[in-house]
């Protein structure tokens, strides 16, 4: 299919007088001509059901046709691509095994969060390690196992937010990341505190302890919340995910 | 002691989480921060995807951190089939825009059929 034609089978797929079954027809035509894309995803993944797979990507190929906007200066086949990624890696991350963090790695995660709490009141500004160890006597490397261990939680409640009550201020924050075209669609799906958090870290380039000051929230909190966000886009961006 | 940190590992996503581990100790021993620490292991984070995206299927990429107070020098590089440099900042918009947010001096080149990331993280009361 050449490049624009897709665009335009899409435009008419969803002109208000094309019939049932020339619509069926597009649909068809649409599905068959992107196999290959479907199965360039899936190649790589030996340890699973090549059909199952391909069925899952091409539920992400027909959600690329439903949401895919012809007026973006995007291929769609590029488009179809990230949603035909993501469906996979959403499909397989639901399959893996959740890692389980031992209850000693929680209990020091407890300890340097509140000795992060605590520090950073009285330095104004995040420890280091050496500060936190100073303070709760735990070594450097079951500090950053605790740290660590945040990340892994937020693996674990990727589609739960947990505690998140982030209090909400103006939008003008948030505008520029609307410039990130591409992905859009991935934004729209994100929540409005989630937009406006991923907003403040990676626009406005502001640190965890920064936002945490700003939006009167626990600085672990906020990186935890950092990056069940960034696992959500990279799954809905279909970017590759470090935990896949 | 040596400045400098170096290993050769898979390309491969199930070694990010390795990546992360080295960036973290290597954050500590440039005395970083908390909010360091994490910028740090961001920025590796995303540098190894986008390596990993673009490296030769089976291959190893190589990773250097140069440690000195309060500032990491990070290098990574992978043998890849690419021709070119994708557009990362059209084609990888969430990764290319971590990247850029946490790490300075951001550097990627196509090398003798390598890609190479360089760049630098510095902490935040540095």
């Amino acid at each position: 299919m050449q490049a624009g034609e897709a665009s335009d089978l899409i435009i008419e797929l969803r002109a208000p007088d094309t019939t049932p079954r020339r619509h069926q027809q597009i649909l068809e035509s649409l599905v068959a001509s992107h196999q290959g894309l479907v199965h360039h995803f899936i190649k790589v993944r030996d340890a699973y059901d090549r059909e199952d797979l391909a069925q899952v990507g091409n539920i992400g190929l027909l959600n690329a046709i439903d949401r895919f906007d012809p007026t973006r200066k995007i291929a769609f086949s590029t488009f179809a691509g990230t949603q035909i990624r993501g469906e996979i890696s959403h499909y397989l991350r639901d399959k893996q095994d959740l890692v389980h963090v031992p209850r000693p790695v929680q209990e020091n995660a407890k300890v340097v969060s509140a000795a992060i709490e605590i520090l950073g009141g009285q330095l104004g500004h995040s420890p280091t390690v050496a500060e936190i160890n100073a303070h709760c006597g735990l070594d450097t490397s079951a500090i950053l196992e605790a740290l660590e261990s945040a990340s892994v939680r937020s693996m674990r409640t990727l589609s739960a937010a947990e505690n998140w009550d982030l209090p909400m201020h103006g939008d003008s924050d948030f505008e520029s990341a609307e410039t990130w075209a591409t992905l859009h669609p991935a934004l729209e799906r994100l929540s409005t505190e989630d937009r406006r958090l991923l907003g403040m870290r990676f626009v406005e380039g502001l640190s965890q302890t920064q936002i945490a000051q700003q939006l009167g929230m626990h600085q672990v909190s906020v990186g935890r919340n950092i990056d069940r966000i960034r696992a959500q886009m990279r799954r809905d961006t279909g970017e590759l995910s470090p935990d896949e | 002691m040596s400045p400098l940190i170096e290993f050769n590992l898979p390309a491969s996503a199930e070694f990010v989480s390795l990546i992360r581990q080295v960036a973290a100790a290597a954050s500590v021993r440039a005395d970083f921060t908390v909010d360091g620490i994490d910028d740090a292991k961001l920025a590796c984070d995303e540098a190894a995807t986008m390596v990993i995206q673009n490296a030769l299927q089976g291959s190893h990429f190589r990773w250097v951190w140069n440690v000195q107070p309060k500032i990491l020098h990070v290098h990574t590089s992978a043998p890849t089939a690419i021709a070119a440099l994708p557009n990362f900042a059209e084609q990888e918009g969430f990764t290319w825009t971590v990247i850029n947010t946490v790490a300075h001096d951001l550097n990627i080149e196509l090398i003798d059929g390598e890609i190479h990331i360089d760049f630098y993280v510095r902490d935040a009361i540095s």
